[in-house]
C-alpha cells in the first residue's frame, strides 16, 4: 500500500469522532462536537478558508472535532440563536455589522443581539480594478473625472463590505467636490464573474474586486480584452506589510503597497485617508456560557503563541491577527460607529 | 422608429427591482390560467354535467390506513428530529433515534402479511439501516446531522 | 504523456477512491455531486494539490454519473442533471430492462465524459475568450431557450407551460437574493414566513420531495401492495447490446457537444444541459412519439449530456477562475485551501498541475465505467428489495441528503414535506413535474440576467440588438417553439382522425 494513501485514509479516520476518545469524566467547556457556522454558503471562499484554518487548529488543540457549516448569515445568526451552551459557534467578518448599517434585511444589529469572540485574521485583498486600457490611471484620475461631470459606474455587491469602497469613493468626491458625488453611481451585481463580466462589456468603469481573485487579470497582456489593472486595495498599510513579501502570484507585497494608502488616497475628510481592514471573527449566542468563551480564548492564544497558525494563514494570504474576545468587542464596536458615520453621511 | 426605440425603453428603479420579474411572471401565469379555463373548461364541465368525472372520483381507491399513517408517522419524525438531537448536540443522534423508531413504524405499516420471518427483516433493516447511514454520513463524511 | 509515468499509485488509488465514493452519493437519492466534493474536500488538507485534485475529480465524475443509477431504476434522479434520464430511464425498467438501460446510460457517460475532457484540454483558452462574449442578455437568451424547450416535453401543451411557469414563480420566493446582484428585498413571501423563507426553498429538497416522496405517497395511497418494483423476469432479447448505439452518433455528439457548452458558460445551471439536449434528440427523431416511453435514445441524449458537463464547467474555472456550476464552485475550494490561485494564467503558469488534472479526468472516466459496466449486475437488484424495506430507507437518504444540502437547516427537511405533498396532490390535478422543476431551477438565473440586462442597458430592445449570438439565439427560440406548436397540432389532429 502506498504510503499517502495510507496518511489520508489515516487522516480521514482520524477525523471522524469514531477513533475520538470519549468526554473525559470532568465536565467539559466545550461540546465534543463543536460546530462553527459561517456566514457564506460557499466553500471557495475566504471565510470558509479561514474558518477551516482556525477550526481544523482548535480540533487539534481541544481533542475535539470542530466542523465549518456555509450555510449563510440568516442561518448561521439562527443557528447560534439556539445554542446557550456554545455547542455552535458562528465565524464571519465584518459584513455582520455593516449589512445592518446599510440597513439590509436579515442583519440584525450584533452587538446588540449576539456577544462578539475572538478576532483571528484579516483578508487584506479587497481591491478595485480598471481595464487595461482604461484613461483612469489612478484613483486620483478617477476621482478628478467625477469631479468633473464624469459618470464614474463602480460594479459592487450592494450592501457588503465591498460596498464600503464605494461609499468611500463618493465620500471623498463629496468632500473635494462638493455637489459632485452624484457622478459616482453603483452597478448593483453579485458574483466576481459578473463584475468581470461587466467590465469587459465595457458597462463599468471600475469593479470591485481581490487581489487573490484578480492578480492574474493584472498580468495578461495589455491587448487581450480581460486585461485589469489594480487601482486601489483598500486594506490599512500597517495591515498589508505583514503580508510575506513575496505578496501574492508574481506581484509583491512592494508592488500591492503602491496601491494602498498612503501611496493611493481616497480621503475620509480632507486630512486621513480611508482604509478599512476585512476581519473574521467569532459570534455567539448572547447568553453564552462564560467558560466556553474563555476555553475557545485560551485555545486561541495557545495557538497563536505557539506561531504554526500564522504561517498557514499568511501562505493564504491571510494575516494572523488575534484578539480574546473582550479587546474584541470595544475594538470592533468603535469600528462600526465609525464605519456607521461614514455611511450614515453619504446616505 | 424613434418612437418605437421610445416605447422599448425602461427605466429600472433598483429599490423596486425584486418586484418587476415577479410581476411578469404572475401576470404570464393568470393569463395562461385563463387560457387553460377557455380551452380545458368546456371539456371539463361537460364531463362533470354528464358524470363522467364524478364516477372518476368515486372510483378513486384509496388506501386510508397506509396513507395517513405514512403522513402522520412522516411528520411526527420531522418534528422528533431536532428535539431529539438536543440530548447530545451536532452528533447526529437525533437523526439516528428517530430514524429507527421511524423505520421501523413505516415498515410494519407497509408490509403485508406479516410473518416471522418478515418481522425479523423488518428489525434488523430498521436498526441495520440508519446506523450504517449515521456511522457513514455523520462520522466519516462528517455531515451535519440533527 | 510523461506525467502518466511521474504520478505513483497512490494517485491512481486516490482517483478510483473518489469515483467510488462519487457513485456512491450520485446513486443515492437526496445526495449530489456537488455535495460528495464539498464533504471530502477537508479530507484533502492532508493531501497535496495533485492527490486532493484526485480525490476531487474522482468524486466529481463519479457523482454525475451516479445519478443515473435511481433515475432509472426507482424513478428518482439521484442528481439534479439526471431528470431527463428518468423520462425513457424508468419505463425501460418497468419493461423489464433495468440492465439493459443503465448499460445505455453507463456509455454514454463515458462518451460525454471523455468528449468533454477532450475538448477542455485542446480548446479551454478559445472557448474561455468565447464564453465571456455572452453578457447578462445571451445568457437570459439561453435560458430563456432552455425554458421554451418544456413546450416539447410536455404532454398536454398549455398545462405544461402553466406547470413550467409555476416552477418560476415558485423558484421566485424569498428576497431578491444580494450575492446575485439583487437589492435584498422580499417578494411574494409574506413577512411572518420569513424566518423560514427567507432565502425561498431550496432545489434538492424541491426535487427529491417532488419525485421522492411522491413516489412513496403514491404507493402508501395505493396500498404497497407488489412486493418489489419489478417481478420482471429478465428475457434474453432484453439484454444490453453494443447494437444500441449503432445510429446513435450524431445524438451522441450532440447532446455531449450541448453539455460540454451549457457547462462553459457560468451560471447558466447544470441542469439546462440535459434538459436542452434530451429535447433537442427528441426534437431532431424520426419518431418523437416514442420519447418518453422507454427509447434508449432519451437515454443517450440525457446520460452524455450530463458527463460532457463536467468538462465544460472546469473550462471558465481553469481558464478564467470563474466555476461554471455548482459543483466546480465547491472544486475552487481545494485551490484556495492548497494557496494555488486559479485565472487566466493557470494553464500557463501551473502547466504540471493541469496536465495531472487532464489525466485524472480521464482516468477517473475511464474508471466510472469500469466500476459501473461491471458493477450493474449487482447494483440492479436493488428494484428487487421488497419496497417496505426500500421505502424507509429512502425517506432516510432523502432526509440526510435535504439536510445536508445547506448544511444543516431543518427547513429544508420540512421542504421535502411539502414538495412531496404538492407532488402527489398536483399530478392528481394535472401539474406536471417534469416542466415544474425546469422551471424552478431555471428561475431565479432568468430573473437576474433579465433584470440585469434592463439595468444596465435600459431598453427592451437590447435583447435583439445586443449581438449576432443574441438573433442566433432568437432564432433557436422561435424555432423550438414552433416546433412544439406544429407537433401538438399534429398530434391533434392524428387523433381526430382517430376518433372520427
Amino acid at each position: 500500500m502506498n504510503r499517502l494513501v495510507l496518511k489520508f485514509v489515516a487522516s480521514t479516520l482520524a477525523a471522524s469522532s469514531l477513533l475520538a476518545t470519549p468526554a473525559a469524566a470532568e465536565q467539559k467547556a466545550l461540546a465534543d462536537n463543536l460546530r462553527i457556522v459561517i456566514g457564506s454558503t460557499s466553500t471557495g471562499g475566504d471565510t470558509y478558508q479561514v474558518s477551516a484554518i482556525v477550526a481544523e487548529a482548535l480540533s487539534k488543540k481541544l481533542g475535539i472535532n470542530a466542523k465549518v457549516d456555509p450555510v449563510g448569515p440568516t442561518a448561521a445568526l439562527q443557528a447560534i440563536s439556539k445554542s446557550a451552551d456554545g455547542s455552535t459557534v458562528m465565524l464571519f467578518h465584518d459584513q455582520s455589522y455593516v449589512g445592518n448599517l446599510y440597513g439590509v434585511r436579515g442583519f440584525p444589529d450584533i452587538f446588540k443581539e449576539y456577544k462578539i469572540g475572538p478576532t483571528v485574521a484579516i483578508n487584506p485583498g479587497d481591491a478595485f480594478l480598471v481595464p487595461a486600457k482604461s484613461p483612469y490611471k489612478n484613483m486620483e484620475d478617477v476621482i478628478q473625472a467625477a469631479g468633473h461631470d464624469k459618470r464614474i459606474r463602480v460594479a459592487i455587491q450592494p450592501g457588503g463590505v465591498s460596498a464600503l469602497g464605494y461609499t468611500a469613493l463618493k465620500n471623498a468626491v463629496e468632500v473635494r467636490f462638493p455637489g459632485k458625488e452624484g457622478n459616482v453611481v453603483p452597478v448593483n451585481t453579485g458574483s466576481q464573474a459578473d463584475k468581470n463580466q461587466l467590465l469587459f462589456d465595457g458597462n463599468a468603469d471600475l469593479i470591485n474586486g481581490s487581489v487573490q481573485a484578480n492578480e492574474q487579470y493584472t498580468r495578461l497582456p495589455a491587448d487581450d480584452q480581460k486585461a485589469m489593472r489594480f487601482v486601489w486595495i483598500t486594506a490599512r498599510q500597517q495591515t498589508l506589510q505583514q503580508a510575506d513579501p513575496e505578496g501574492l502570484g508574481q506581484t509583491s507585497r512592494e508592488q500591492l503597497l503602491n496601491y494602498a494608502t498612503p501611496a493611493v488616497s481616497v480621503t475620509l475628510d480632507g486630512k486621513k485617508n480611508f482604509a478599512f481592514d476585512k476581519e473574521f471573527f467569532f459570534i455567539y449566542n448572547a447568553d453564552i456560557k462564560p467558560e466556553a468563551v474563555a476555553a475557545i480564548d485560551k485555545a486561541l492564544a495557545d495557538i497563536y503563541a505557539e506561531g504554526a497558525i500564522q504561517g498557514t494563514l499568511k501562505k493564504s494570504f491571510f494575516i494572523p491577527n488575534f484578539m480574546p474576545a473582550k479587546d474584541a468587542q470595544t475594538y470592533l464596536k468603535d469600528k462600526a460607529d465609525e464605519t456607521r458615520k461614514l455611511i450614515d453621511k453619504i446616505k | 422608429m424613434d418612437t418605437l426605440a421610445e416605447l422599448l425603453k425602461v427605466q429600472i428603479d433598483f429599490e423596486q427591482s425584486h418586484l418587476l420579474f415577479p410581476s411578469i411572471v404572475e401576470w404570464v401565469l393568470g393569463g395562461l390560467m385563463l387560457a387553460i379555463i377557455v380551452v380545458h373548461g368546456p371539456e371539463l364541465l361537460a364531463q362533470w354535467r354528464n358524470g363522467a368525472l364524478r364516477s372518476c372520483l368515486a372510483k378513486w381507491q384509496v388506501d386510508k390506513k397506509r396513507l395517513f399513517g405514512c403522513l402522520a408517522l412522516t411528520l411526527a419524525y420531522f418534528i422528533a428530529m431536532e428535539p431529539v438531537g438536543t440530548l447530545y448536540p451536532n452528533s447526529g443522534i437525533g437523526f439516528l433515534l428517530t430514524s429507527i423508531v421511524y423505520g421501523f413504524a413505516l415498515s410494519r405499516l407497509f408490509v403485508h402479511d406479516i410473518n416471522r420471518r418478515k418481522w425479523m427483516l423488518i428489525a434488523l433493516s430498521s436498526v441495520l439501516t440508519p446506523l450504517f447511514v449515521w456511522v457513514v454520513f455523520a462520522h466519516l463524511f462528517r455531515i451535519t446531522l440533527p | 504523456m510523461e506525467a502518466l509515468f511521474s504520478l505513483d499509485l497512490s494517485y491512481y488509488l486516490l482517483v478510483s477512491l473518489g469515483v467510488l465514493i462519487g457513485i456512491i452519493f450520485g446513486a443515492i437519492p437526496g445526495m449530489t455531486a456537488t455535495m460528495a466534493v464539498a464533504v471530502c474536500l477537508p479530507m484533502t488538507y492532508a493531501l497535496d494539490l495533485n492527490h486532493g485534485l484526485a480525490l476531487l475529480l474522482g468524486l466529481y465524475v463519479g457523482g454525475i454519473s451516479g445519478g443515473l443509477v435511481p433515475a432509472i431504476l426507482i424513478n428518482i434522479p439521484g442528481t439534479p442533471s439526471s431528470i431527463t434520464t428518468t423520462f425513457d430511464g424508468y419505463p425501460m425498467t418497468l419493461k423489464g430492462e433495468p440492465e439493459k438501460a443503465l448499460k445505455i446510460g453507463i456509455v454514454s457517460s463515458l462518451v460525454g465524459g471523455l468528449f468533454s475532457a477532450a475538448v477542455l484540454y485542446y480548446f479551454a483558452p478559445t472557448l474561455a475568450d468565447w464564453a465571456i462574449k455572452f453578457s447578462y442578455v445571451e445568457k437570459f437568451l439561453i435560458i430563456l431557450f432552455a425554458l421554451t424547450v418544456i413546450a416539447s416535453l410536455c404532454t398536454r401543451l398549455l398545462v405544461g407551460i402553466f406547470s413550467g411557469v409555476l416552477g418560476v414563480w415558485v423558484s421566485l420566493f424569498g428576497v431578491y437574493d444580494m450575492a446575485k446582484g439583487g437589492n435584498g428585498e422580499l417578494r411574494i413571501v409574506p413577512e411572518v414566513l420569513s424566518v423560514f423563507l427567507e432565502n425561498g426553498f431550496s432545489l434538492l429538497p424541491v426535487l427529491i420531495g417532488l419525485f421522492g416522496l411522491t413516489v412513496i405517497f403514491g404507493e402508501a395511497e395505493k396500498g404497497v401492495h407488489d412486493e418489489a418494483t419489478t417481478s420482471v423476469k429478465l428475457s434474453k432479447d432484453k439484454r444490453f447490446s453494443w447494437s444500441v448505439f449503432k445510429g446513435q452518433t450524431i445524438n451522441l455528439l450532440r447532446s455531449s457537444t450541448i453539455g460540454t457548452f451549457i457547462g462553459l458558460l457560468p451560471g447558466v445551471g447544470g441542469s439546462a444541459a440535459s434538459v436542452l439536449a434530451y429535447s433537442q434528440a427528441k426534437n431532431f427523431s424520426d419518431d418523437p412519439s416514442k420519447f418518453g416511453t422507454g427509447h434508449p435514445d432519451g437515454v443517450i441524449a440525457s446520460e452524455s449530456s450530463n458527463n460532457g458537463l463536467t468538462g465544460g464547467a472546469l473550462i471558465p474555472l481553469l481558464s478564467l477562475g470563474i466555476p461554471g456550476d455548482s459543483t466546480t464552485a465547491v472544486l475552487i475550494g481545494a485551490f484556495t485551501l492548497q494557496g494555488i490561485q486559479v485565472g487566466p494564467l493557470f494553464i500557463a503558469e501551473h502547466t504540471d498541475v493541469w496536465n495531472t488534472m487532464m489525466l485524472g479526468l480521464v482516468v477517473a472516466n475511464l474508471i466510472m465505467f469500469a466500476i459501473m459496466y461491471y458493477a450493474i449486475r449487482h447494483i440492479s437488484k436493488v428494484i428487487m428489495i421488497p419496497k417496505y424495506l426500500l421505502y424507509p430507507g429512502i425517506m432516510m437518504m432523502c432526509v440526510v441528503g435535504a439536510y445536508a444540502i445547506n448544511s444543516g437547516i431543518m427547513f429544508d427537511v420540512w421542504t421535502l414535506f411539502l414538495f412531496g405533498l404538492i407532488g402527489w396532490i398536483g399530478v392528481k390535478l394535472g401539474l406536471e413535474i417534469a416542466p415544474f422543476i425546469i422551471g424552478f431551477i431555471l428561475g431565479p438565473s432568468a430573473e437576474v440576467y433579465f433584470v440585469k440586462s434592463l439595468e444596465s442597458f435600459g431598453t427592451l430592445a437590447i435583447f435583439f440588438t445586443k449581438s449576432p449570438i443574441a438573433l442566433f439565439l432568437w432564432g433557436l427560440i422561435a424555432l423550438s417553439v414552433g416546433y412544439s406548436v406544429y407537433s401538438t397540432m399534429k398530434a391533434k389532429r392524428a387523433s381526430a382522425k382517430d376518433t372520427v
